[in-house]
């Protein structure tokens, strides 16, 4: 698949930023999480294939708040820190559902051409 | 959905708002995550522990994380921009047939634009070459026949002593001429007798020697001059040391003071001599009822224009008070110079403007319908990059980006068009604008150009990236390539096939409007026959108008005076008779349409009407000159060698003049009181049509004898192309007076044609916009029309299979077509009746609202885009029914 996103930053393996947003919106699905919180997840779910730095992580995560797709507040984290939660909110929800299904079908339409021929 | 926009904006807003504080804010987070990651990783610090696997993805940013938090709010446009517009026109070089006509459209648009702009930035946004020019103000009087009259030389005094409100006020004669002799052949050369702080007020200074001064005056010091570049060259070889020297201005010796710099723009023709007049020469004494003089003043810093004009409304109407006679409502008109400049100009250039304006936008319709239809044919590609995570921002920015690409190779095209265009434009202007402006493509119109471009791909380019980029792609891809007119995209189709229909209405109206107002002033009568006169000028060495010293009787010429002018005319006029094919010679004080004179006149016996004298243009004519002009008798005699210096004063006057002053009465008979005598009228000749602002001024003509003046025009009648005759009437003048130049050599129609040649220019430019965007109409509504036909190609089939004939197809496709322009040519039609009412002083004896025209071009465009509906209709009856069928 052509990197047409982030062109001029064409290094193997960067994976686009259309997917970190959904993948980031993906672990806020259960629960609000701080932002370490959604890194974490992503490596754990992902068993570590998928690493996300603070460099792209936080833009993404304030980009999604400005679309209106996620909330933010700040708390208190587990260890009496000052931290800022996000929650999805409910456009968020839907945004992720559609999200989900194209990328559902992107993806098995691409595992079709893989395989034959 | 609206909520959700709004919601989020506000959160953009918000954070636009709070930059500081949200950037605080996001320290605090980063630190909060290394700190936990530290805690988790302790001995790692700020570096991860490598993993072994190879296949490692990580989400970064090539920015280090300490950039990130600032280039968050600041839009990287410049570098996400680069990347679209290359990326642009990669994708543009993959459909050249789209590409190439959308880059000729928009040229053809773009560089009509620029072309234009040249002009409008030569002339109106040039109006005034020097220095402040805001400040230059132009003031004239008042008359009744013409609102911005020229000033008398003691009015002129009179407010340079009590105006307080100009830094400089100056005087400027502007129509005078000398003969020159030393340094070459007799030549006559034009000249301005200016005021001494002339040049000082405009900041120009000589080159070479000094500017006047104060010194010059004094009338004892008015025998200086300073010359121009192009006479220093000419006549004087450049010589360095010729300040100082003397030059023989018509007789008599001038000092030169200086050089003044070449390419002035000081007025057409321009003046090869300056020659100081002041208010203490003794000409201005008795002046009060001459209006000859220019006013140019300088306000002072602050001073507004409206503040002058009242100020300069009280001394004239101190002025109306302390001579009645001569100075009732005559006022005083302030005007800025730029405006007075360009005054005639400037309606006609407006309207170009806004010709090509409207071409402009017609050729973007076009290009946004192009862009619609391969929109349409991208609507894959936009749902794929959708999926992959692109926003709706990023496809809009990537589409604008290839707009932005087509408008400034479409841009670049139309500005070397422009380039080769203009010089040509410029070339058919008459000669008194390239005189006095520049016109040419220079930086500013580079610069227009390029902000053209941006807001042409800005205009095609919104409306087709919003369509395409649409968050709903999903039908999009489900349904197949069919789109039903009744789409939104159809509707932004149709919508733009009705609006450039209604554009290109307006343009041709108006256009139409030009051409029959061209046609009628071309045929009007201009009261005498321009066809194969010769016209010269002779200037004998003392002229007309009083220099400070020729006062003084023991001053005049030893060669002429003016008891010798009356014969020696005689003696030149004979002889022009006896060349073959001159069949009438005459000497005037103007040629035919082209006075500029005016003085007061009343009727002796009647009582003074109350607004003072009533002006009148006047005439000094030897006795053939109404043959010789063609001007017709109505009534009466016109002069005849009896009227000589010595009889008694007579008269003849034009029909308007008779009109006016003995309504109902014979006028023969009757006495005028003018030039200080009482006259009497002798005959009545038609009227003719002046050159200029002042066209039906009335007119009274003398005979020369009894008012002999040194420079006159020669009138030559002869049975064939006078211009063939001017070297015979040159040697038959020299064979008299061999060291008497004659200048400006013409015939009659050239100078009576000049006069059109500026309406001729911009009617035929109007014509070409109006066909130009006749054929971007047409070639618009065929290619929607072709388009949404070829759309509807499986409903056509099923129609036809059902039974639908040859005949119902085509009314189809025609009547879709038929209905967009209807309504498009219904909304021009209304636009036109609005827009042309601007148009009114341009026109000459053709309504605003002329139904003639307007109902020519509504039928032209019907037939037009009946036309263009006609072949794609064609073509989608040729459709086999089974085929269509298929196809889905």
């Amino acid at each position: 698949m052509v990197d047409k996103e982030n062109r001029g930053r064409g290094k193997d393996g960067e994976l686009l930023q259309g997917t970190l947003d959904m993948l980031v919106m993906r672990a806020l699905v259960r629960g609000p999480m701080h932002g370490y919180g959604v890194a974490e997840w992503i490596e754990q779910t992902s068993e570590d294939v998928l690493r996300v730095e603070e460099g792209a992580l936080y833009p993404a995560l304030h980009r999604l708040e400005l679309r209106g797709l996620l909330a933010a507040k700040w708390g208190m984290s587990e260890n009496n820190r000052r931290a800022k939660y996000y929650s999805l909110t409910p456009r968020g929800h839907k945004h992720l559902a559609a999200q989900t299904e194209r990328w559902d079908r992107v993806a098995t339409a691409i595992a079709r051409c893989l395989q034959t021929g | 959905m609206p909520l959700g926009w709004l919601q989020a904006n506000w959160l953009r807003v918000k954070a636009r708002l709070n930059k500081r504080r949200l950037e605080r804010d996001l320290e605090d987070e980063i630190a909060f995550h290394r700190a936990m990651r530290e805690e988790k990783y302790p001995e790692a610090g700020m570096i991860r522990p490598k993993r072994a696997s190879a296949a490692h993805s990580r989400f970064d940013s090539q920015t280090s994380t300490k950039e990130a938090p600032g280039s968050m709010w600041t839009l990287r446009l410049l570098e996400t921009l680069w990347q679209d517009l290359r990326y642009g026109a990669r994708v543009l070089g993959k459909s050249p047939g789209f590409t190439a006509v959308a880059i000729i459209t928009l040229a053809l648009g773009i560089g009509a634009n620029s072309a234009v702009f040249s002009v409008v930035n030569g002339i109106l946004l040039n109006a005034v070459p020097f220095k402040d020019a805001g400040r230059l103000v132009s003031i004239t009087e008042m008359e009744p026949f013409l609102a911005d009259a020229p000033v008398s030389p003691e009015d002129f005094c009179d407010w340079k002593a009590q105006g307080d409100l100009f830094e400089r006020i100056v005087a400027t004669e502007e129509w005078r001429s000398f003969s020159v002799t030393g340094g070459g052949p007799p030549e006559q050369i034009p000249a301005h007798a200016v005021s001494t702080d002339y040049f000082q007020m405009l900041g120009v200074a000589p080159i070479l020697g000094r500017d006047f001064s104060p010194q010059e005056d004094e009338p004892s010091n008015q025998h200086t001059a300073l010359i121009s570049y192009g006479l220093w060259q000419r006549r004087f070889g450049g010589d360095r040391g010729i300040v100082g020297q003397a030059i023989n201005l018509s007789g008599e010796s001038y000092s030169i003071l200086g050089v003044m710099p070449g390419g002035l723009k000081v007025g057409y023709p321009e003046p090869a001599v300056w020659v100081p007049i002041s208010c203490q020469s003794a000409f201005v004494a008795g002046s009060r009822g001459s209006h000859y003089i220019g006013v140019l003043a300088r306000l002072k810093p602050g001073v507004t224009v409206a503040r002058a004009q009242a100020e300069m409304d009280t001394i004239a109407q101190r002025l109306e008070e302390q001579y009645p006679d001569s100075n009732d409502r005559l006022g005083a008109h302030v005007i800025p110079l730029s405006l007075a400049a360009t005054r005639e100009i400037r309606p006609g250039l407006l309207l170009l403007l806004s010709a090509v304006g409207f071409v402009l936008l017609i050729a973007c319709a076009n290009v946004a319908n192009l862009q619609l239809v391969r929109a349409s044919a991208r609507l894959r590609e936009m749902a794929v990059r959708a999926a992959i995570g692109a926003t709706r921002g990023r496809l809009v920015r990537q589409l604008l980006a290839e707009g932005l690409v087509l408008a400034f190779a479409g841009g670049a095209l139309g500005l070397l068009l422009a380039y080769l265009a203009v010089p040509a434009l410029a070339g058919s202007l008459p000669a008194s604008v390239t005189g006095t402006w520049n016109v040419a493509v220079d930086g500013r119109v580079v610069a227009f150009t390029l902000a053209l471009s941006v807001a042409t791909a800005v205009l095609f380019g919104i409306a087709p990236a919003f369509q395409s980029s649409r968050p709903n792609l999903n039908e999009a891809l489900a349904s197949s390539q069919r789109y039903s007119a009744g789409s939104s995209q159809g509707r932004l189709r149709s919508l733009l096939v009705v609006a450039e229909t209604a554009l290109a209405l307006v343009l041709l109206v108006a256009a139409g409007l030009m051409f029959r107002s061209f046609l009628l002033l071309q045929r009007d009568d201009p009261g005498f026959n321009p066809n194969n006169v010769l016209t010269m000028g002779v200037s004998l060495p003392e002229a007309k108008y009083p220099t400070a010293s020729s006062f003084k009787p023991e001053v005049y010429s030893a060669w002429l005076n003016t008891e010798r002018m009356t014969p020696f005319f005689n003696q030149v006029l004979k002889a022009i008779q006896a060349v073959p094919g001159v069949t009438a010679a005459a000497a005037s004080s103007q040629l035919p349409g082209q006075n500029g004179n005016s003085t007061g006149v009343a009727v002796v016996g009647q009582p003074a009407p109350s607004g003072g004298r009533p002006l009148v243009g006047n005439y000094f004519v030897t006795p053939s000159y109404f043959q010789a002009a063609e001007i017709p008798l109505v009534d009466g005699r016109v002069f005849a060698e009896t009227d000589q210096a010595k009889g008694p004063p007579v008269a003849v006057i034009d029909r308007r003049l008779a009109e006016q002053f003995f309504p109902g009465q014979n006028p023969l008979g009757h006495r005028v009181n003018i030039f200080g005598a009482d006259r009497e009228i002798i005959g009545v000749v038609g009227n003719v049509k002046e050159h200029g602002f002042n066209e039906n001024m009335p007119e009274i003509y003398f005979p020369y004898a009894q008012a002999p003046n040194g420079s006159v025009s020669l009138v030559v009648r002869g049975v064939v192309d006078p211009a063939s005759l001017a070297s015979s009437v040159t040697s038959a003048i020299q064979g008299i007076d061999s060291d008497q130049p004659v200048h400006d050599i013409r015939t009659l129609k050239e100078i009576y044609e000049e006069g059109l040649l500026s309406t001729r220019l911009s009617t035929t430019l109007l014509v070409a916009f109006a066909i130009l965007a006749l054929v971007l109409a047409g070639v618009g509504t065929y290619g929607v029309v072709s388009y949404s036909a070829s759309q509807r190609t499986h409903e056509i089939g099923i129609r036809m299979a059902m039974g639908a004939s040859r005949g119902d197809v085509m009314g189809l496709v025609v009547g879709q077509g038929a209905r967009l322009a209807i309504i498009g040519i219904g909304v021009g039609l209304v636009m036109a009746f609005v827009f042309t009412r601007w148009m009114a002083s341009l026109l000459f004896q053709v309504s605003p609202k002329d139904p003639w025209t307007f109902a020519a071009v509504a039928i032209l465009l019907t037939v037009v885009a009946l036309l263009a509906c006609y072949f794609p209709a064609r073509r989608a009856t040729s459709v086999d029914p089974m085929s269509s069928l298929r196809c889905e």
